[in-house]
């Protein structure tokens, strides 16, 4: 089991801020399972719109943030990631149990539940100070990235 | 072969969504009636390959047509 800090964590991952929604890893066994923390800050772009006056995280974000923590459990080989890239395939049953607020630090666990081959799938589970706010399922696939566009 | 169709047959009612009672053996998979598309089809793939440890990628998508042509290429694939 390791750990990764943010300037391991965008060695791995090609999204920047403002679209960068993991911060730390404290648990990670590759292609098995993660444990990740996203802080959320009340100076983050989105807020502004969603909505005005009353922040509260988008339901799309908390997910991306899943995803993201998911692409850092998928093993890469080095030279699949000159031509390949890794995509949202599919989610399943995602619940939003309670808003995510600025000053919240969300606890996110992703467990691999099937795949290795052509799609790889993963059990979601978002809490804050033990409490679950989100979960739900997301299933990945690869792509050839010349095959983008077309 | 009717057990490997009745796998396939549980799979696509558990975890594709597919109502059962409209699912036969024979019946289209891609048509109008079931409407399975593309993201289905490596669900499928995936399924195969864990299961029955046949790998269906890349094959023509003939094979794809209902659980009777699935199982056929999956009986004459197996190790």
């Amino acid at each position: 089991m390791s750990t990764m800090n943010i300037y391991e964590i965008s060695e791995r991952i090609a999204q920047r801020p403002p679209f960068q929604m993991i911060e730390k890893v404290t648990e990670l066994v590759p292609n098995e399972s993660a444990t990740g923390i996203k802080n959320v800050c009340v100076n983050e772009p989105y807020f502004m719109g969603h909505f005005p006056g009353t922040p509260i995280m988008p339901g799309v974000l908390i997910v991306e943030s899943c995803a993201q923590l998911c692409s850092l459990v998928i093993e890469h080989k080095p030279e699949d990631l000159d031509d390949k890239l890794y995509v949202l395939l599919k989610i399943d049953g995602f619940k939003f149990v309670k808003p995510v607020i600025p000053g919240d630090q969300l606890e996110i666990t992703v467990n691999k539940t099937k795949g290795g081959g052509v799609i790889v799938g993963f059990d979601c589970v978002v809490k804050v100070n033990g409490n679950l706010h989100a979960k739900g399922s997301l299933t990945f696939t690869s792509i050839p990235k010349d095959s983008l566009g077309k | 072969m009717e057990e490997v169709k009745n796998k396939l047959k549980e799979f696509f009612m558990s975890d594709l969504g597919v109502d059962g009672s409209v699912l036969n053996f024979d019946t289209a998979l891609f048509g109008d009636e079931i409407g399975l598309d593309s993201v289905d089809s490596l669900e499928i793939i995936s399924f195969v390959d864990d299961t029955f440890g046949v790998s269906m990628t890349g094959v023509d998508k003939e094979n794809f047509q209902s659980i009777d042509t699935i199982a056929a290429f999956i009986e004459k694939n197996k190790a």
